[in-house]
């Protein structure tokens, strides 16, 4: 019996071999017969056992429950379940570069098998325990040989085209994805790219004169005899190597942080005593709490996150500054830690709803509450930057998680003054008294500590 | 006129491909893999006489070890 709680998920309705559903709050994917015989093919190759055991593709168990859609059902699959969804626009440079290379090595891998990917959305990526892994089990279909692959035009918009403007023009450009559900269009792509990226065999081709030939056929008839040509093995494997070598050699380094020295250059209004102290207090709030997730909101390079994930809470890292995701990323790939997820992410303006109907990517709201959110060094940018009043502020994180650790900093601390130095301090309800005020609305005071050689507090808050 | 296209196209591709290949993209890939088809090859080779080279390199090296 189907009940009312099943539900077809909002970004599952592009490829016909089958589709999500949750039921009982259980994720599935059901398998249409439509798609059996590369199904069988995954297995029976040992492709599907190749790609799991090397952490390249999510497990999934066939499990005999009532089919969501009976008619079209050849099998249901349970994969195994991700702790957080992220997607392309909240990567660093890096987590998109990985998943691209991720995309290509499995690509190899199903190539050996007789299989290929019939698609290579970034959004079929997933970072699962600290590393990149295809989510989605449909992608892979029968390789006949000729054919060319379906999915480079993807892959091209997806991953190819923003590592080369972030590594090539600015990083910001990474948000281009958030406009462009299918990936940065070629020829946009290709009018920012710097000039000396139309030489050679790499972006060259693969950018340049694939966003050429896009717009020359764009509405041309082809000759019948150019569709009769076909792509030999060799040249396909050619092909993807000269993505793999394109990419690889796509490198991005922050200008103006002292690579290395990051956190020691960001937290330099901190005395040391102070730094320490704050530390002890943070892990002294996370044991009382113990989380199964947080969320550090201002993470930075994920100093304080790794208090969190030490503890064996799954942690989510975000921060505003692509340069600080990048090297925590880099730290989290060199530990192999695996409880650890950075994500680039601006609190004044978080991750909307995209996509068909608003349901194919979720808001940050639709993926929270996480159990704990640490909130260190962030209020003054959100309610002073961002002019955000302290009850707002309030009312948003209690949405976020259940308690909160947050560290009160006010209008005397070094940082807030400069913040207030080149503007009108309209803010009159930014102190201590209106900050217990605000947040006592939504939330319950649990601990309150004062960090040593510092007018800051922290807080542990409970939400009501 | 598109519609012409696509004709043309299916034959190459299977019913079921969900994704649109595009035009341009499907004739530029054929191109591409065209050009460095044939680099792979080279590459390919290249790396298979590297790797002789330096397993004899290897060799010569544990040979040593035994000796002193």
């Amino acid at each position: 019996m189907i009940s009312s709680s099943d539900q077809r998920l909002g970004a599952s309705f592009r490829d016909p071999s089958g589709f999500l559903f949750s039921r009982e709050g259980v994720l599935y994917r059901q398998i249409n017969k439509i798609y059996t015989e590369n199904y069988d093919r995954l297995i029976s190759s040992k492709l599907y056992t190749r790609l799991v055991d090397s952490a390249l593709l999510i497990s999934h168990e066939e499990v005999s429950i009532e089919p969501e859609e009976s008619s079209l059902a050849y099998k249901i699959i349970k994969p195994e379940p991700l702790n957080f969804i992220s997607y392309p626009y909240e990567w660093s440079f890096s987590q998109l570069k990985d998943a691209a290379l991720t995309t290509l090595a499995i690509q190899k891998l199903a190539l050996e098998s007789g299989m290929v990917l019939k698609d290579a959305s970034a959004y079929n990526i997933q970072f699962h325990h600290g590393k990149p892994v295809l989510i989605d089990t449909l992608s892979f279909e029968i390789y006949r040989e000729g054919e060319p692959w379906v999915a480079y035009r993807q892959f091209c918009q997806h991953f190819l085209a923003p590592l080369a403007l972030i590594s090539h023009r600015d990083v910001r450009l990474s948000q281009l994805l958030r406009v462009y559900i299918d990936g940065v269009p070629l020829d946009l792509a290709a009018s920012l790219l710097p000039r000396k990226t139309r030489y050679g065999l790499g972006l060259a081709a693969h950018i340049h004169m694939h966003a050429a030939a896009q717009k020359r056929y764009a509405d041309k008839p082809v000759a019948k005899e150019q569709t009769k040509r076909k792509i030999s093995k060799l040249q396909f494997m050619g092909l993807m190597d000269s993505l793999e070598t394109t990419t690889r050699k796509l490198s991005w380094k922050p200008s103006g942080t002292e690579w290395g020295d990051y956190y020691t250059a960001s937290s330099g209004h901190y005395a040391t005593s102070a730094f320490e102290h704050k530390k002890q207090v943070v892990l002294k709030f996370l044991e009382l709490i113990h989380p199964l997730a947080t969320w550090d909101l201002g993470g930075n390079t994920g100093e304080f996150s790794r208090l969190a994930a030490g503890l064996g809470s799954y942690t989510i890292s975000f921060d505003i500054d692509p340069a600080a995701v990048e090297q925590n990323y880099l730290q989290v790939k060199k530990n192999q830690d695996a409880l650890m997820l950075p994500l680039v992410m601006d609190f004044t303006n978080p991750s909307p709803s995209l996509g068909w109907r608003n349901q194919e990517r979720h808001s940050l709201l639709e993926r929270a509450p996480a159990d704990a959110l640490l909130a260190l060094a962030l209020i003054h940018h959100l309610a002073i930057s961002n002019n955000v009043p302290l009850p707002l502020l309030a009312e948003y994180l209690q949405s976020l998680g259940k308690w909160l650790v947050i560290e009160w900093v006010p209008k005397e601390d070094s940082q807030v003054q400069k913040l207030l130095a080149s503007r009108q301090d309209i803010f009159s309800e930014y102190h201590q008294e209106g900050f217990e005020a605000a947040f006592g609305i939504y939330f319950e005071v649990k601990e309150k500590v004062s960090i040593n050689d510092s007018p800051r507090v922290l807080y542990l808050l409970e939400r009501k | 006129m598109h519609f012409q296209w696509f004709y043309l196209l299916t034959p190459l591709l299977r019913p079921h491909a969900y994704l649109d290949p595009g035009s341009g993209s499907f004739l530029i890939q054929l191109l591409i893999a065209g050009l460095v088809g044939a680099a792979f090859l080279v590459k390919a080779y290249w790396k298979k006489i590297k790797g002789l080279f330096n397993r004899s390199d290897k060799q010569k090296e544990e040979d040593n070890d035994i000796q002193q």
